[in-house]
C-alpha cells in the first residue's frame, strides 16, 4: 500500500515538471510584461525605455530564460515560491492568506453539490423514464449548462437586491459564504446527478438486484443498501474531480463575489503579468489538483474491494 | 424513500432560511447621525500609493499626501503645504514658505528637509516614474531654513505652479525615502504622509483602509474611516451600491440613466481635464501624409458618435485638442463631417481607392469599442477599410512602452487613447504629448507626431509669462493639431462620474478627479 502511494507520488514529478515549463514559457509569450505595467501609461504619460530596462534588470527579467527558470525552480526546492512583483509580498504569504477562502468554497461547493446531486441522481434512477426522472434530468441539464457567473448574478439579484437578506461582497462572515457556495454547489449538481443516475441504472438492471427483488426485499432497501453502495464508486470519481477543480480556484465565482481567494489572486496576477506569482500559483494549484486525484484513486482501494492495491 | 428525500429537502431549505435571516440584528440604541465608516467600491487598485510612481489616478493619493500647492475645487491653484510663494528676479528661482506645525502620520513634523528629499529623489533617480517629467522643469532644490524651500527651474517656466499640482509633486517623508527606497508606496507600512487619512491597511487588489489623522493640518476630517473595496466586476459593484453594502461606487456608464431614476441613489458628474479619441500613428506609411489624416478627420461624423453613444451621460464633442478645463484651451467648434472633402484629399494623396489599416483598441476607455466600430463604418464610406485589433491592459502598456522609432512593435495605423493634462495646463496637455524631442523619441508622443511649427509654438508658450500672449500661442498650436495637421480624431471630453447613496454628503472632487475629504460624511 505504502509502495503504491509512493509510486503515485513519484508519478507526480514529471507532470509537475511539464506544468512548470509550460506555464513558465506561456506567461512570457503573451504580450506585455510586469515592468511596463508597473510603470504604466496614464493619460498619455510615457516612460523612457532606459527606466524600464533598469527595472527589468533589477528583477532579473533580462537574464536568459534558462537562467530565470533555474532560479525559480531552485527557489522552489528551497521552499521559496518567489516574491510577487506587483504586491512585493512573498507568494507563500499571499497564497497562505488566501487559500482558506478557496478551501471553504471548494469543500462547501462539493458537499452541497454532492448531497443534492446524489439525491437527484437516485431519484431519477428510481423513477427511470417516468416524470420524476425527466424533471430531475432537465433540471440537472440546466444546472450543467448555466455558466457560474450568470447563476451568481441571478442569485445576487434575487437574494441581495430583491429580498435583501444576504450580502454579496467578500467573505467576512459565514453569511457571505452562502451565495458563492450555492453557486458552486448548483454547478456541481449536474455532473454528479448524471453520473449517479447512470451508475445506479447499471446496478439496478443487474441480475442480483432482480434476484433480491424476487426474494421480496423492499425496493427502498435494495436501492439504499445494495444498489447505491455499488453505484457510488464512479460517483466518487466525479466528486473527486469536482473538488480538485474547485480547489484549483473557482475563479469566476471568487471574482464576482469579490472573495480574496486563489482564483482572484491568479486573475490579478495575470492582468498584471506578475510572472513569479502566475508561475508559482499555477504550480501550487496543479499540485493540489493532482494530489486530490491521487487521493481519490487511493480511496478507491478502500471503497471497491475489486480494486485491490498490490 | 419519498419521505426520506422530502425530509432532507425540507431540512435543507429550513437551514438555508435560518442562514439567510440570521444576520439581521435589531438594536435598540439610537444610531449616531453619521456613519464612522464610508465604504467605496472601485474597479482597480492603485499601482503605488506614492505620487512619484503612481500611474493609476489621482483619486485617493491626496487622502494620504499633500504637496506644496494644489488644484482646488474651483480649479484655481491654492497653497497646500506652502503658505506663500514668490519668484525671484531671475525668473527661475521660486521660494516657498512652508506652513509651521504640519505633522506626518507618524508624528514627525514636516520641514524643508522632507520637501528637498522628495524632489531630490525625483531629480537624482531615473528609476522613479516621474523623474524625467519633473527634471524637465526643475533643475535644483535647496532649503533656506527649516520652513523655506527654493526650487530652481531649468528656464523660465510659465506653468510652474500648475506643474507643481501634478501628483508627482506629492511630498514624502525624508526618512521613509531613505528607509524604503523603491519599495516606498507598495505596502501600508511604507506610506507616511501629511494628508487627512493614514493608510492603515492595504491588501493589494482587494481592500484599502484609511483612518482619519487627528493632527491633519486643516483639522480632522469628519469621517473616521474610509474602506475602499476593489471589486473588479462592474455588476457586483452595482449590486453592492444598490443593496447599501457600499456607500459610493464607480459603475458602468450604461447604468447611469437608470440610476438617476433610482430612489436612494445619487449620480454626480464632474468636469475633468480629460478627453479621448483615436490617435494617429504618424510613422505609419499612410498616416505620414497630413492629407490622409485630414481626410480621416473629415470622414468622421463626431456629433453622431457622441449623440449615439454618450448623450446619456451628457458628454460633449471635443472642440479643441484639450479639454475646456485645461488652461490654454481655445474653442474651434465641432469638426463637421465632409465626405466629399475626405475623398478629394485621399485622391490628392494618391489613394483614390483607399487602403487597408488596422486600429488598436484597449477597450477600457469608456465606450471605446462602440466608438471604434462607428469610426470603422464611417471610414468604409470614403474607401478606407479598417479592422479593429483589441489588446488588454498589459498588451497596451507594452506597445506604448516600446518607444523605438518607427515602432516595429507598433503595426497599427491608429489607436484609441485618452488625453489628459494632469496639471490642467496646456504645457502638460500639449507640449508634453505632441512635441518632437531632439532625438525624435519623445516618450509621451506615442504617435510619433512631428510638426516643426507646433514644436516652436509650444516651446515659446512654455516660457511666455504674459498670459494673453501665451493663450494666443496655444491657439495657433491647437489650430494645427486639431485641424490643419491633425494629431488625432478627438471624440469626446470626459466627465468624472460617481454614483453614491443619497445619504452621502459633502462629496467633492476637483478637475483631476481627486476626492476632497474635508466635508465627506454619510448619514446613517
Amino acid at each position: 500500500m505504502l509502495k503504491y502511494i509512493l509510486r503515485r507520488l513519484l508519478q507526480l514529478i514529471p507532470t509537475l515538471f511539464l506544468v512548470s515549463v509550460v506555464v513558465f514559457l506561456m506567461v512570457r509569450i503573451i504580450p506585455g510584461d510586469p515592468i511596463t505595467l508597473l510603470y504604466g501609461v496614464s493619460e498619455g504619460e510615457g516612460v523612457s525605455e532606459e527606466t524600464l530596462d533598469a527595472m527589468r534588470e533589477q528583477y532579473g527579467l533580462n537574464d536568459p530564460l534558462i537562467v530565470q527558470y533555474l532560479r525559480w525552480i531552485t527557489g522552489i526546492f528551497h521552499g521559496d515560491l518567489g516574491t510577487s512583483i506587483l504586491t512585493h509580498k512573498t507568494i507563500a504569504t499571499e497564497l497562505g492568506n488566501r487559500y482558506h477562502y478557496t478551501i471553504i468554497l471548494a469543500i462547501g461547493g462539493t458537499v452541497l453539490g454532492s448531497f443534492l446531486g446524489v439525491i437527484a441522481g437516485v431519484i431519477a434512477s428510481t423513477f427511470h423514464n417516468k416524470a420524476g426522472d425527466n424533471i430531475v434530468m432537465v433540471i440537472s441539464m440546466i444546472a450543467v449548462s448555466v455558466p457560474s457567473f450568470f447563476l451568481a448574478m441571478l442569485l445576487m439579484l434575487y437574494f441581495c437586491l430583491h429580498l435583501g437578506v444576504l450580502p454579496s461582497l467578500g467573505m467576512s462572515t459565514w453569511r457571505h459564504a452562502i451565495l458563492p457556495i450555492t453557486t458552486l454547489g448548483l454547478g456541481a449538481i449536474g455532473m454528479i446527478s448524471r453520473t449517479t443516475r447512470s451508475s445506479m441504472l447499471d446496478v439496478i438492471n443487474q441480475d442480483y438486484t432482480r434476484t433480491a427483488r424476487a426474494y421480496g426485499v423492499s425496493k427502498t432497501k435494495i436501492i439504499l443498501a445494495y444498489a447505491f453502495k455499488n453505484a457510488f464508486i464512479p460517483v466518487l470519481t466525479a466528486i473527486g474531480l469536482r473538488f480538485g477543480s474547485l480547489l484549483a480556484g473557482a475563479t469566476m465565482v471568487e471574482t464576482i463575489f469579490n472573495i480574496p481567494g486563489i482564483g482572484t489572486f491568479l486573475v490579478n496576477s495575470v492582468n498584471g503579468r506578475d510572472y513569479p506569482a502566475i508561475q508559482s500559483t499555477v504550480l501550487v494549484l496543479s499540485c493540489s489538483f493532482v494530489i486530490v486525484n491521487t487521493f481519490v484513486d487511493i480511496l478507491y482501494g478502500f471503497v471497491d474491494p475489486r480494486v485491490k492495491i498490490k | 424513500m419519498k419521505r426520506l428525500v422530502s425530509t432532507m429537502l425540507i431540512a435543507f431549505l429550513a437551514v438555508a432560511f435560518v442562514f439567510a435571516g440570521g444576520g439581521k440584528e435589531k438594536s435598540s440604541a439610537p444610531l449616531p447621525e453619521f456613519k464612522d465608516t464610508i465604504t467605496i467600491a472601485t474597479g482597480s487598485d492603485q499601482n503605488y500609493m506614492d505620487g512619484h510612481m503612481n500611474v493609476t489616478n489621482d483619486v485617493y493619493l491626496r487622502a494620504v499626501y499633500s504637496q506644496l500647492v494644489r488644484r482646488g475645487l474651483d480649479g484655481n491653484i491654492e497653497g497646500d503645504l506652502a503658505e506663500s510663494w514668490s519668484v525671484g528676479d531671475d525668473g527661475v528661482t521660486w521660494t516657498f514658505n512652508l506652513r509651521h506645525g504640519v505633522k506626518f502620520h507618524n508624528g514627525k513634523e514636516l520641514t524643508s528637509a522632507d520637501v528637498v528629499a522628495s524632489y531630490r529623489r525625483l531629480l537624482d533617480n531615473p528609476s522613479i516614474r516621474y523623474s524625467t517629467l519633473v527634471s524637465g522643469y526643475i533643475k535644483d532644490v535647496y532649503a533656506v531654513d527649516d520652513y523655506t524651500v527654493c526650487l530652481v527651474t531649468t528656464e523660465q517656466i510659465a506653468s510652474l505652479l500648475a506643474n507643481l499640482t501634478h501628483r508627482s509633486n506629492l511630498i514624502l517623508d525624508a526618512d521613509y525615502i531613505e528607509k524604503y527606497g523603491m519599495e516606498l508606496g507598495l505596502t501600508a507600512e511604507s506610506v507616511n504622509g501629511t494628508g487627512p487619512y493614514r493608510l492603515a491597511y492595504w491588501d493589494k487588489d482587494q481592500e484599502m483602509v484609511f483612518e482619519a489623522f487627528e493632527d491633519y493640518f486643516r483639522g480632522e476630517v469628519p469621517t473616521k474611516k474610509i474602506d475602499i473595496l476593489i471589486v473588479s466586476d462592474a455588476n457586483a459593484r452595482l449590486i453592492a451600491l444598490e443593496t447599501g453594502q457600499v456607500d459610493i461606487s464607480i459603475v458602468n456608464t450604461s447604468e447611469i440613466p437608470r440610476l438617476q431614476q433610482t430612489p436612494g441613489i445619487q449620480v454626480k458628474m464632474y468636469e475633468s481635464i480629460a478627453s479621448q479619441g483615436l490617435q494617429f500613428n504618424c510613422a505609419n506609411e499612410y498616416m505620414k501624409d497630413p492629407r490622409v489624416r485630414q481626410a480621416i478627420s473629415y470622414a468622421i461624423d463626431r456629433q453622431l458618435i457622441i449623440d449615439t453613444l454618450y448623450s446619456d451621460i451628457g458628454e460633449k464633442v471635443c472642440t479643441s485638442p484639450v479639454n475646456p478645463n485645461v488652461w490654454g484651451y481655445n474653442d474651434f467648434g465641432v469638426i463637421q463631417q465632409d465626405q466629399e472633402k475626405a475623398r478629394a484629399l485621399l485622391a490628392e494623396a494618391g489613394y483614390p481607392d483607399g487602403f487597408e489599416i488596422s486600429i488598436m483598441l484597449y477597450p477600457n476607455y469608456n465606450k471605446s469599442t462602440e466608438t471604434c466600430e462607428m469610426i470603422v463604418a464611417m471610414l468604409a464610406e470614403v474607401g478606407i477599410r479598417a479592422t479593429i485589433e483589441v489588446v488588454d491592459n498589459a498588451g497596451f502598456n507594452a506597445s506604448m512602452g516600446s518607444r523605438t522609432y518607427p515602432g516595429e512593435r507598433f503595426p497599427w495605423a491608429m489607436f484609441f487613447m485618452g488625453f489628459g493634462a494632469g496639471t490642467a495646463d496646456c504645457d502638460e496637455g500639449l507640449r508634453r504629448i505632441w512635441t518632437t524631442s531632439p532625438d525624435g523619441n519623445n516618450n509621451n508622443n506615442y504617435g510619433w507626431y512631428s510638426n516643426a511649427e507646433v514644436d516652436r509654438l509650444l516651446e515659446e508658450a512654455k516660457a511666455e509669462l504674459d498670459e494673453e500672449k501665451r493663450l494666443d500661442l496655444y491657439r495657433q498650436a491647437e489650430q494645427i493639431l486639431f485641424i490643419d495637421d491633425p494629431a488625432a480624431i478627438f471624440t469626446n471630453d470626459r466627465y468624472s462620474i460617481w454614483t453614491m447613496s443619497d445619504k452621502v454628503e459633502g462629496f467633492e472632487v476637483n478637475v483631476n478627479n481627486a476626492i476632497f475629504w474635508d466635508n465627506l460624511r454619510c448619514r446613517n
